[in-house]
C-alpha cells in the first residue's frame, strides 16, 4: 500500500512540482481580479469584434489571441480565464521539460522542471505581459518530443498539430514554433522531407490568419528601423547583453528585470546553470541519438542569433524591418530566447543527475542535487509572490461597467462605428491599478473595435505606430476642434469618442500635453452618453460614413476568410482524429474488462 | 530503512543550504539600486 502511495506521488510530481512553482511565482496574481500589466490586458468579458479577425487598419498584433479570449470567455468568466492561462502554462512548461529529460531520473526531471518555469525569460515576458508568448513558450518540450515521434509513428500528427495550434497564438508564438517543430521533423534525415512537408503546411495553417491580416495591410507591416536598437537585448547589471540572453534574460526593458538579475547573483547563477550544462553534455550524448540532439541544438543556435541580431548588426535588421513587410517580428529579438531554454533544461537535468552520481557519498550527492535543483528559485528569490508585487490583481473601477452599458444602449439604438480612446496615447499608469504600467484597458474593455494610439515611447524616444488611420486621427486631433473635429472622425469610422480624465490629468501633470493626445477635445454637436468622475463618452452625430478608410476591401475579406478556415480544418482536423483515438481505445478496455 | 533516513537528512541538509541562499540573496537585492521613475506615456527603459 505505501509503495503504491511512493509511485502515485512520484508518477504526480511532474505536474505538482511546476503547480508549486507556479503559485509560488504568480502569488497575489492569482486572487479575485484581473492582473494588467504592459501588454496583458484582461477584461471581465471581452466582445467579439471584427478586429480580432484581422480586419482593422492597425497591424495584427493579438490575432488569433484576441479572438480566442473573446470566444473562450462567453463560456468562462475573463477573471478565471486569465488565472487559468497563467497558472495552466507553467504547469506545461514545467511539466514537458521534466518529460525532455531523457533517463527519467526524478532529479534530473525536477531540475529541468526548475529551471524552465524559474528563469529571467518567464519572469521578465511574464511581466511585460506577453502571455501568448509565454504559451507557446509551455508548448516548446511537447512540440519537441511530438515532433521527433512523427517521422516513426503516425498516431503523433494529431498531438503536433494541437500544440502547434496552442502555441501560435501571435506572430512570433508561431513563428517560435513552427521553427522547433520543422527542425524536429527534418533533423531525422533525408527520409524525413515528407512528414517535413506536412509540418510546415500545419504550420502554415495555423499561422495564415495573422500572417494573411499583416500581408493584407501591405505598407503598414514595414517598421521604423530606428526601433530596432531600442528593443535589442540589453546587458543585466554586470552581465553585458550577450551574456544576459545565454542566462535566458536579456530583455530590452529595464522596467521589468527582476532587481535579482541586477546584481552579482545574476552572473553566478549563469556560471552555475552553464557548468551544469557542460556536464550533462556527456550523458546526453550517451542517451540520445543525433538526431535528438540536432532537434534541440539547431533551434537553439538560431533563437540565440535572432536574440543578439539587434544588439550586433543594428544597422543591418533596421534595413530589414524597413524594406521587408514582416521582418519588424525580429525587432523584439530576445523573444526567440525561448528557443534555447528547452536545450538548456534537458542538459541542466543530466547535469545534475551525472553530478549526483560523480559524488561517492550518497548523502553528500542527494544534498548537492537538492541544492542545484532549487538553485534557479534561490538565485532569482525575488520572483516569488507575484514578482514580488509587481504582478496583482486589481477590479475596474464601477464606471467602465457604465461606459459599457451607455455604449451598448447607444449601439442598440441603431448607432455604428469605432469608438476613439482618448487620451491618444498608448500605455496609462492607473491608481485602481496600484500605479502599474497597462496597455489602456478602456477600448477593450466596450464592446465595439476601438482605434487607439499604437505610437510607442521608449525612454522618451517616439516610435511612430504602423496605423495610418491612427495617424491621421493624432493629426486631427492635433489641428482640429468642433464641428471640423467631428466630421474628420466620423470620416474615419469613429462613431463614439472616450476620454480618460485620470490618464488625461497625470499626462497633463507630467508635462506631456502635446495637443495630438486629444487631451481635452471640443465636440460641439456631440452626445454625452455618459459624464462621470473619471471618463466621459460621446455619441458623434451621424455623418454617413461608417466605413473607417483603410479597412479592408471585399477580395481581401475572402482572402482572410480562406485563411481563417485553413486554420480551423487543421484544428479540427487534428481534433477529430485525436478524439476518435480517444474514444476506440476506451471502448478496447471496456471489452477488455 | 537507515538509507531512507539518511536520504531525507540529507535532501533536509539542502534545503536548509538552499534557504540560506535565499537570505542571501534576498540582502543583497534589496540594497540594489532600483528603477528610476519613467515618464507616464513610456512603454519602458532601456537605460
Amino acid at each position: 500500500m505505501r509503495r503504491r502511495i511512493g509511485a502515485t506521488a512520484v508518477r504526480a510530481l511532474p505536474v505538482l512540482w511546476p503547480l508549486a512553482l507556479a503559485v509560488l511565482m504568480l502569488g497575489g496574481a492569482l486572487l479575485p481580479g484581473y492582473v494588467l500589466t504592459y501588454d496583458m490586458v484582461w477584461v471581465p468579458d471581452l466582445t467579439l469584434r471584427g478586429d480580432f479577425l484581422g480586419l482593422g487598419s492597425s497591424l495584427p498584433r493579438a490575432v488569433p489571441s484576441d479572438l480566442v479570449v473573446a470566444v473562450l470567455d462567453e463560456v468562462v468568466p475573463g477573471m478565471v480565464l486569465q488565472k487559468a492561462v497563467l497558472l495552466g502554462t507553467l504547469v506545461l512548461a514545467g511539466a514537458g521539460a521534466w518529460r525532455m529529460v531523457p533517463g527519467g531520473s526524478v532529479l534530473g526531471g525536477l531540475a529541468a522542471s526548475t529551471l524552465y518555469v524559474w528563469n529571467p525569460f518567464v519572469v521578465e515576458r511574464l511581466v511585460i505581459g506577453h502571455w501568448p508568448l509565454l504559451m507557446t513558450y509551455a508548448a516548446l518540450p511537447w512540440i519537441h518530443l511530438c515532433a521527433r515521434r512523427v517521422v516513426s509513428d503516425g498516431r503523433a500528427w494529431p498531438g503536433l498539430v494541437l500544440w502547434l495550434a496552442f502555441a501560435s497564438l501571435s506572430p512570433v508564438g508561431g513563428l517560435v514554433a513552427g521553427g522547433l517543430a520543422v527542425v524536429g521533423v527534418a533533423a531525422s534525415g533525408r527520409g524525413a522531407w515528407r512528414p517535413a512537408a506536412w509540418t510546415m503546411c500545419a504550420v502554415a495553417a495555423v499561422n495564415a490568419p495573422w500572417a494573411v491580416a499583416g500581408v493584407l495591410h501591405g505598407s503598414g507591416s514595414l517598421s521604423d528601423p530606428a526601433a530596432v536598437r531600442l528593443f535589442s537585448a540589453q546587458g543585466e547589471g554586470v552581465l553585458p547583453a550577450w551574456a544576459a540572453v545565454l542566462g535566458l534574460g536579456g530583455i530590452w526593458n529595464a522596467e521589468v528585470v527582476p532587481g535579482s538579475r541586477t546584481t552579482w547573483v545574476a552572473v553566478v547563477a549563469l556560471v552555475l546553470v552553464l557548468t551544469t550544462c557542460a556536464v550533462g553534455l556527456g550523458p546526453w550524448r550517451r542517451l540520445t541519438s543525433r538526431a535528438d540532439r540536432r532537434a534541440l541544438a539547431i533551434p537553439a543556435l538560431i533563437g540565440l542569433v535572432l536574440a543578439l541580431a539587434g544588439a550586433a548588426v543594428p544597422g543591418t535588421v533596421g534595413w530589414l524591418v524597413e524594406q521587408v513587410p514582416g521582418a519588424g517580428l525580429a525587432r523584439d529579438g530576445t523573444r526567440f530566447v525561448a528557443l534555447v531554454a528547452p536545450l538548456q533544461a534537458v542538459l541542466l537535468g543530466l547535469g545534475v543527475s551525472r553530478v549526483v552520481d560523480l559524488v561517492p557519498v550518497r548523502a553528500l550527492g542527494l544534498t548537492l542535487g537538492t541544492v542545484l535543483v532549487l538553485s534557479p528559485v534561490t538565485l532569482m528569490p525575488d520572483a516569488v509572490a507575484g514578482v514580488s508585487g509587481r504582478l496583482g490583481a486589481v477590479g475596474f473601477p464601477m464606471e467602465y461597467a457604465d461606459a459599457r452599458g451607455a455604449l451598448s444602449a447607444s449601439q442598440r439604438a441603431g448607432h455604428t462605428g469605432d469608438v476613439l480612446v482618448l487620451p491618444f496615447t498608448s500605455y496609462r499608469r492607473p491608481e485602481w491599478n496600484d500605479g502599474r504600467r497597462t496597455l489602456d484597458p478602456l477600448g477593450r474593455y466596450l464592446p465595439v473595435d476601438y482605434l487607439a494610439s499604437d505610437t510607442l515611447v521608449v525612454s522618451g524616444v517616439t516610435i511612430p505606430g504602423e496605423d495610418l488611420r491612427a495617424q491621421r486621427v493624432a493629426s486631427a486631433l492635433g489641428s482640429l476642434e468642433g464641428v471640423e473635429l467631428e466630421h474628420a472622425l466620423s470620416g474615419e469610422g469613429i462613431g463614439w469618442v472616450v476620454l480618460d480624465s485620470e490618464a488625461s490629468q497625470a499626462l497633463v501633470a507630467a508635462g506631456a500635453d502635446d495637443t495630438r493626445y486629444g487631451l481635452d477635445p471640443v465636440l460641439a454637436q456631440a452626445r454625452v452618453l455618459h459624464d462621470g468622475k473619471t471618463m466621459t463618452l460621446w455619441e458623434l452625430p451621424r455623418q454617413g460614413a461608417a466605413s473607417p478608410r483603410g479597412s479592408l476591401g471585399i477580395p481581401a475579406r475572402v482572402v482572410l476568410g480562406l485563411a481563417w478556415l485553413a486554420a480551423a480544418v487543421a484544428l479540427s482536423g487534428a481534433v477529430l482524429v485525436r478524439g476518435r483515438r480517444a474514444w476506440d481505445t476506451s471502448r478496447q478496455m471496456h471489452r477488455s474488462r | 530503512m537507515q538509507g531512507m533516513i539518511g536520504g531525507i537528512a540529507a535532501v533536509f541538509v539542502g534545503l536548509v543550504l538552499a534557504g540560506l541562499t535565499t537570505v542571501g540573496v534576498v540582502s543583497t537585492v534589496s540594497s540594489a539600486p532600483s528603477q528610476p521613475d519613467q515618464a507616464v506615456v513610456d512603454y519602458g527603459t532601456n537605460q
